[in-house]
């Protein structure tokens, strides 16, 4: 508590600016140590009240000052211009004689052979890599296409197959099916036997058939059927 | 044509009229060139719940399953058209499912995950195509190091 205590950073007084300083300030390392290097009034004071509606006096300078001020600018400027002048007809004569021309013409279509020439090396290139892809594509493409039709070929022999399948017990069950010629004897036949779907299964898979089924009173119960077990 | 199975609840009636019901319903089958495939009587029974049906509570029912083939566009005609018999309590018809049975991979699927065979195959996959944080972005520059 104490240690706290000594580390306290005293209140910084914002408007004056006064510059903080720790109570420990022989140590500079301390976090709340700060230099005041710029000592400047904030921008939100207003003018001082002594400095307000104070106009400052012309500075007054020697008149031969002036005058000899005067000529050397002149004299300097005058200089000045002649040198610009001079250097921008050199620099024109440089970039618009002939033969400066002539010889840029020659760089640039020098220039451009050079370009054109590494240009075909990499379509060159570019052409052989495409050519290997292309053959390896169309190889692909061959042999997808090819796969696809021995498939195609499978699938559809397959659903004929499964087809001719339904086809053939359609037409063996079609003896049984019901028409209204039989109508009267089928109804007769399905009023005088009832049907029961309810089985029952033990632990071995075997089928007892009948509502009640119960594989410990089966033997007993001369109802429900017991049945070999159906595979699968 | 499609195969059908019609589940009919008929009202508890002597046989004569029960007959009668069926050849009504069959008939009403046979308008639309369908053919009955079999008919099953699976008794009379209490029904789980009560019906009503023309203002009347049944408890009981007459059990028929009619499996038949029909043209698919009219099978809503037939059910409205069977469900408006007096004696009809209910009639219900279902589309006829053939299942593919398959092979049973219950010894399968019951191994431990790394000795199931789909597992081992995702592994080598993974070790092939690499997951989605095995890639590594590229900037596409052209400079062949990371300029920033």
């Amino acid at each position: 508590m104490n240690f706290v205590m000594r580390l306290r950073i005293p209140p910084c007084n914002v408007l004056s600016q006064t510059p903080i300083v720790s109570i420990l300030s022989n140590n500079n390392n301390l976090v709340c140590h700060q230099c005041v290097r710029w000592r400047h009034k904030p921008r939100w004071l207003p003018v001082a009240k002594t400095k307000m509606w104070r106009i400052p006096p012309r500075k007054e300078y020697p008149e031969e000052q002036t005058a000899r001020l005067l000529t050397w600018f002149n004299n300097y400027r005058t200089q000045m211009k002649a040198l610009h002048l001079y250097l921008a007809e050199q620099q024109k004569a440089q970039e618009t004689g002939p033969e400066v021309i002539a010889e840029r013409l020659r760089l640039e279509e020098l220039k451009d052979v050079e370009c054109a020439k590494l240009n075909d090396e990499w379509n060159a290139s570019v052409a052989k890599l495409r050519e290997a892809r292309l053959i390896r594509q169309a190889e692909e493409r061959r042999l997808k296409i090819e796969a696809d039709l021995i498939e195609s070929e499978r699938k559809r022999l397959e659903k004929i197959q499964e087809i001719e399948e339904v086809v053939r017990r359609e037409k063996e069950l079609s003896s049984t099916f019901i028409t209204r010629e039989n109508i009267d004897v089928a109804i007769e036949k399905a009023l005088n036997e009832t049907v029961d779907f309810n089985y029952c299964i033990d632990l071995k898979g075997n089928i007892y058939k009948g509502l009640r089924a119960r594989p410990e009173v089966a033997s007993e119960n001369p109802l429900p059927e017991k049945m070999e077990a159906e595979s699968g | 044509m499609g195969v059908y199975d019609m589940t009919l609840l008929l009202r508890v009636l002597p046989k004569a009229e029960l007959a009668s019901v069926l050849k009504r319903t069959a008939e009403s089958i046979f308008e639309k060139g369908g053919i009955i495939r079999s008919i099953s009587n699976v008794g009379q029974k209490p029904m789980p719940f009560k019906i009503s049906k023309n203002s009347k509570p049944h408890r009981e029912a007459c059990y028929f399953i009619l499996e038949f083939n029909y043209p698919p566009t009219e099978v809503n005609d037939l059910a409205n058209h069977i469900n408006r018999d007096v004696d009809v309590i209910r009639g219900r018809i279902f589309p006829q499912v053939n299942y593919r049975f398959s092979e049973c991979t219950f010894e399968e699927e019951m191994k431990p995950a790394p000795y199931r065979s789909e597992v081992q195959e995702m592994m080598a996959n993974r070790k092939i195509r690499g997951t989605r944080f095995s890639k590594k972005f590229e900037y596409n520059n052209g400079l062949g190091y990371n300029p920033l």
